[in-house]
């Protein structure tokens, strides 16, 4: 069983800054760090890796990526490469992922690759479907528990509210991960110190017999950076059939600012707790639900 | 065929994602400007009968993708099935929630028509004589960016559930109905949905619990939040509160709410002996109802509150128990879902969350 | 930079990458010995609190000169202000600095960040050879077949690594010190609990609000009612594009008084006299740390076979009224360890005799001297008359005085007269806290 990380130095949340005006982000304050998504991914790849087993870490990424490389190495992974180019200027989900496939072919196809489910930065958890196109593979994202059976991956996926499936998929694969925070585990301290200085082979366009135009893809420009402003959300949907003044007090009790609710003062314990459940009655929280 | 914009109508356990009448309603808008027609694509088994609603909310025409095997999610059977109508469509515009699902498709098929897509798209525009443009997030949130796409052909954009909201249906509206029955070749199906799981309260993260019940310091220690714990589980909630709780070592860290802990969205949060505090409230914003108990009249929360009970949470709360739980179970006409969120954490029906990984060898 | 050798033993084993620890594996490696630098933290500085104001600069042009010039510095300190509060009023004293040293090379003081002021430290260590290992927790130290300290257990697997020399730079608390019995546990009333913000603010806002021009800036200090019977103070400085504050409390009066640390904190930013500094300030960050309080009276033995300590771990924190100074002291001590450490490398001889020479260099880099002298100053400054009572007589005196009502204007005699009796000062109690005060800061 061979498995392959994909690993993304991103800038530390903690550390970005937002300018409240311009939206640009205070470059000199931020911290870089290994993808916390993909922390996950690189510890159940050391859980998942038999005895036998190896596993690779890769980054596409300029040298600075090397320290989180290093961090895989301490913690055990068995290869590390990094993949950049001076001429590759700032990339994009799709180079991204032409880049990750070439390398994963250039150091031997695994039978995995796991990928986190969202780099912190600009990502938008692409990354995993187009590296599997690439490979023409399946993938399979948002992935909340995984586990090998066979030449099959059985895993559950995450839907909206909670809910999951439970799905199978044929390996080899890619699965793009959306653990609870799985911590990297600590390296021993030969380790730690054998890692510190080790060097990282960094693969370039020629070495992975890829031109520039071959990540030549179309991408949306960016007209403009700005500071998070919400949109303004159609909240509440007041109910059609009461009178337009009922409407309108709808809405208006519906603000997110100070609400005009149902005040309970005095009466017994007794009383107040039969109000809480009229309340929750009326509301439709006591109403049957849809079984599962 | 008339100019389009198609819009991936998502459905979850036979019934439209609110997400998807969010796209619906969004494409409509740009559709407009455009000039185009909306499509909405249903992808399923047996789905066209919700052709009504997506009309209702801004669709022109549907097009229902059937076939047995598509009855669950598959990454490739969906590419398989929605590939060929899509083509044909070839659409102006394509809008899809931004959900696991579609982020395990759309972008092998942006890749292979290299056409640009965008994920965490919080709102779609056109600028000029009709070129799309997108704001998304980006950071987590923390900052928002604004794409122009100056060419002819599609764009696809992933947008973010829950950020534009949904209007209400105008029952007035009609859409033509395709269905179509496409060959599927099973074989290549690399992956399969088998079942959908429902989610448990207990176990579900904060952020995505439907309802939350909720302590504060008012709850007084250890033996108030067991109490709060037994509501919860009786009103099919997930625990949590505030970090004075959590600091107090009542509530587990990851389960603290506010500025500094855990966003949360319920559609019900049930607030006992919390005050308020704006770090609190901060993480509560967008909590549909809400219920405080609290002794104390001018404690900030109980101005948020849709129910304000001004009272002692320990002697409310027993009796709120012994009522709810006796509802329970005498299996009221009324109340015998309670029973049932109660116990909806049926061993078979959620994995048991305990051995997460199966580690090889 | 060569990459050090991976290896086995170290001559020297620093543990802790603050200002003392980053300062000592500098000064070793740069004297050719094979340094390893441990840090628990992500980063050095990850753990430790966000601003401060550092009066070390001509101590770090000696080594790494026009050191400003390269280092993260927020702004050079050329005002300071100390203010007496009662919850209303406030009283301050405001010294100017624009002479020679102050506003021109080396400085008198710098404000830092600390997290990319520590980073930077450490990186220099690491530049001199030192091979510095992060996210790596020392949990004990090794002791040879004599019980001598040879090494240190990290919280690693196969954690032991052998070093000639240990020297603790681990920070108040000093886990390692504790461990070989050269420093007892502190008790609540010698500690204090400092609890700190970094509030994000325009620099054109700060340049304006606070009247500085460039990269000059401001530190003030306060006493009184911000922490209201809670002993401690409090602290505002100005960075680049932000301030740093926080409050100071007294451990033991914290737990008695049943005080949250940040309720003080919140109560400081809501103070009339604060308030209008922190307007529209965002927070970036919060954070808190305990603070060694009581200077000389609890001072370690500070070496012993194999072992020196460094740094706040060795108490060396001056935070008494006037002060609050330990990065300097921390570096200073951190300095007079490298010495002592380069000395016994040298002579090959690690035995507490021969560490003993750390005294003298303590002396020669004028860490004892300095101690000695203030070592009465936190007993006064922790004094309950001078915490709670004296701040809010001046305070209050100087508000019956300013107030103009229609009612007769008392002269300061009668006024100081009728404070005293409002506030039940005995003079002769006065007498001694002013015999105190002298004794504590002038001879
Ligand atoms: C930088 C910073 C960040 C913070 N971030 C967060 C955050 O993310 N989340 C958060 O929650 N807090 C946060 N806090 C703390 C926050 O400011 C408040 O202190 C906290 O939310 C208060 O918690 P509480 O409501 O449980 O306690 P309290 O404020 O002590 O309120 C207890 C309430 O219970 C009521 N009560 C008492 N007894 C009873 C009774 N018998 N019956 C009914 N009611 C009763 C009281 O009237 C009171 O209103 C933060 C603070 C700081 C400084
Ligand atoms: C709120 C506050 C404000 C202050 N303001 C000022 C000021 O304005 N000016 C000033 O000069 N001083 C100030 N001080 C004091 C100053 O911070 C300290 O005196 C100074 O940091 C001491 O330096 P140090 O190197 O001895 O210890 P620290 O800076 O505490 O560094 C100790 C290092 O050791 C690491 N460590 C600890 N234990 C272990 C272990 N077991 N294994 C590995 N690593 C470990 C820690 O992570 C840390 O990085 C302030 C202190 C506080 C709390
Ligand atoms: N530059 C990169 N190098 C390595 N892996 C990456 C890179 N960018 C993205 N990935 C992987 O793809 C996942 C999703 O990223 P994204 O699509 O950028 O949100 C990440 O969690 C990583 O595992």
């Amino acid at each position: 069983m061979h498995i392959a990380v994909c690993l993304k130095h991103v800038p530390d949340p903690s550390t970005v800054e937002v300018d409240p005006l311009t939206g640009l982000i205070a470059e000199d304050r931020v911290l870089y760090m290994l993808n916390p998504a993909d922390e996950s991914a690189l510890e159940l790849a050391l859980r998942l890796r038999p005895a036998d087993g190896q596993v690779t870490a890769l980054s596409v990424g300029p040298q600075e990526a090397d320290t989180l490389l290093r961090e895989a190495l301490a913690a055990g992974v068995d290869r590390a490469a990094r993949i950049w180019d001076p001429d590759l200027g700032p990339i994009k989900p799709a180079s991204t992922s032409i880049l990750l496939a070439a390398a994963l072919r250039t150091t031997g196809l695994p039978d995995l690759v796991l990928c986190g489910g969202h780099s912190a930065d600009r990502g938008s958890g692409t990354v995993p479907a187009l590296l599997a196109e690439q490979l023409d593979w399946p993938a399979l994202t948002d992935v909340t528990q995984f586990e090998l059976a066979g030449d099959r991956a059985r895993v559950q996926r995450r839907l909206a509210r909670g809910a999951r499936a439970e799905s199978e998929v044929r390996l080899p694969a890619v699965l793009g991960l959306d653990l609870d925070r799985l911590r990297l585990r600590q390296a021993s301290l030969p380790k730690l110190m054998q890692a510190k200085h080790a060097p990282i082979p960094e693969y370039g366009l020629e070495a992975l017999e890829l031109s520039p135009q071959d990540l030549h893809f179309p991408a949306m420009t960016l007209h403009e950076v700005m500071p998070p402003r919400p949109r303004a959300r159609i909240l509440f949907t007041p109910d059609p059939t009461a009178s337009p003044h009922e409407r309108v007090e709808q809405i208006l009790s519906a603000g997110v600012a100070g609400k005009s609710g149902q005040l309970v003062e005095g009466g017994t314990p007794e009383e107040q707790a039969e109000a809480i459940i009229d309340f929750l009655r009326q509301r439709g929280f006591l109403e049957r639900r849809p079984a599962p | 065929m008339e100019k389009s914009l198609a819009v991936i109508a998502e459905t979850f356990e036979g019934a439209l994602a609110p997400a998807a009448l969010e796209c619906v309603e969004e494409g409509r808008e740009v559709a407009d400007r455009l000039g185009v027609r909306v499509c909405a694509l249903l992808c399923g088994d047996r789905t066209a009968a919700l052709a009504t609603t997506l009309a209702a909310h801004g669709a022109d025409a549907v097009m229902a993708v059937e076939h047995p095997a598509l009855a669950q999610f598959s990454a490739d059977g969906w590419l398989q099935a929605l590939a060929p109508t899509l083509r044909e469509l070839h659409p102006a515009l394509l809008l899809a929630p931004d959900s696991g699902q579609s982020r395990a498709w759309l972008p092998r098929l942006a890749a292979r028509w290299r056409l640009p897509l965008v994920g965490c798209c919080l709102r779609v525009g056109i600028v000029g004589d009709g070129y799309p443009e997108i704001v998304r997030a980006t950071h987590g949130g923390a900052c928002q960016e604004r794409l122009v796409w100056p060419y002819a052909t599609s764009v696809f954009a992933l947008l973010t559930p829950g950020v534009r909201g949904v209007n209400p249906p105008q029952r007035n509206r009609s859409a033509e109905v395709t269905v179509l029955r496409p060959q599927v070749d099973l074989d290549a199906f690399r992956d399969r949905t088998a079942r959908v799981l429902a989610s448990d309260p207990r176990t579900v993260d904060l952020s995505e619990a439907e309802r939350i019940v909720s302590g504060g310091f008012g709850a007084g220690g250890p033996e108030g939040m067991t109490l709060l714990k037994r509501l919860a589980d009786v009103v099919g909630a997930a625990l949590g509160g505030t970090r004075v709780a959590a600091d107090r070592g009542w509530l587990a860290n990851d389960r603290f709410i506010g500025s500094t802990g855990k966003i949360v969205a319920p559609k019900l949060y049930m607030a006992f002996g919390v005050s308020g505090a704006g770090q609190h409230l901060a993480g509560i914003t967008d909590s549909g109802c809400i219920v405080a108990v609290n002794n104390d009249r001018t404690a900030p929360i109980l101005k948020r509150a849709d129910l304000a009970v001004v009272g002692d949470l320990h002697q409310i709360l027993p009796i709120l128990l012994d009522k709810l739980e006796a509802l329970a179970a005498a299996g009221d006409a009324n109340t015998a879902e309670i029973a049932l969120a109660a116990t909806s954490a049926a061993p078979d029906a959620v994995a048991a969350p305990v051995p997460r990984f199966k580690e090889a060898s | 930079m060569n990459a050090p050798a991976v290896r086995e033993s170290f001559d020297v084993i620093v543990v802790g990458a603050g200002p003392a620890g980053s300062t000592a594996a500098l000064l070793c490696a740069r004297a050719g010995l094979q340094v390893l630098l441990l840090e628990r933290g992500e980063y050095p500085g990850a753990k430790n609190v966000s601003g401060a104001a550092f009066y070390g600069s001509a101590i770090l042009n000696e080594l790494i000169p026009n050191w400003w010039e390269q280092a993260p510095v927020e702004r050079y300190i050329c005002r300071r202000d100390i203010a007496f509060m009662s919850s209303t009023t406030s009283v301050a004293l405001d010294f100017h600095c624009a002479g020679e040293g102050y506003t021109t090379p080396p400085y008198n003081g710098f404000i830092v960040l600390r997290p990319r002021f520590d980073r930077w430290l450490a990186a220099q260590a690491e530049a001199a050879g030192a091979f510095l290992l992060t996210s790596t927790v020392v949990d004990d130290v090794l002791r040879d077949a004599k019980g001598r300290v040879a090494g240190v257990r990290v919280r690693r697997e196969q954690g032991d690594i052998h070093g000639k020399v240990v020297i603790a730079c681990d920070g108040v608390n000093s886990f390692l010190a504790k461990k070989v019995g050269l420093q007892r546990e502190f008790h609540a009333h010698e500690l204090s609990l400092g609890v700190k913000e970094v509030l994000g603010l325009d620099p054109a806002i700060i340049e304006d609000r606070f009247r500085l021009s460039g990269d000059e800036g401001i530190a003030y200090e306060y006493l009184g009612a911000i922490t209201e019977d809670v002993h401690g103070g409090a602290f505002l400085y100005t960075n680049r594009d932000s301030l740093s504050l926080g409050v100071i409390g007294q451990v033991s009066s914290l737990v008695e008084r049943r005080k949250r640390p940040y309720e003080l904190l919140e109560r400081f930013k809501a103070h009339p006299a604060v308030a209008p500094l922190v307007r529209g300030a965002k927070l970036r960050e919060y954070s808190a740390h305990l603070i060694p309080e009581s200077g000389w009276t609890m001072k370690p033995t500070l070496y012993t076979d194999g072992m020196l300590v460094a740094g706040d771990a060795a108490g060396f924190c001056l935070a008494a009224g006037l002060y609050l100074e330990g990065m300097n002291y921390a570096m200073q001590s951190g300095l007079a360890a490298a010495e002592t450490a380069i000395d016994a490398c040298r002579q090959n001889r690690f035995s507490a005799r021969a560490l003993g020479a750390y005294q003298k260099n303590l002396k020669r880099r004028n860490v004892s001297t300095d101690f000695r002298a203030y070592r009465h100053a936190p007993a006064f400054v922790n004094s309950a008359r001078l915490q709670n009572l004296y701040p809010e007589v001046v305070a209050s005196g100087m508000e019956q005085l300013f107030r103009v009502d229609g009612n007769p204007k008392r002269k300061i005699l009668p006024l100081a007269r009728h404070l005293m009796r409002q506030y039940q000062l005995k003079p002769g109690e006065m007498l001694r806290d002013g015999y105190q005060m002298m004794r504590a800061y002038l001879w």
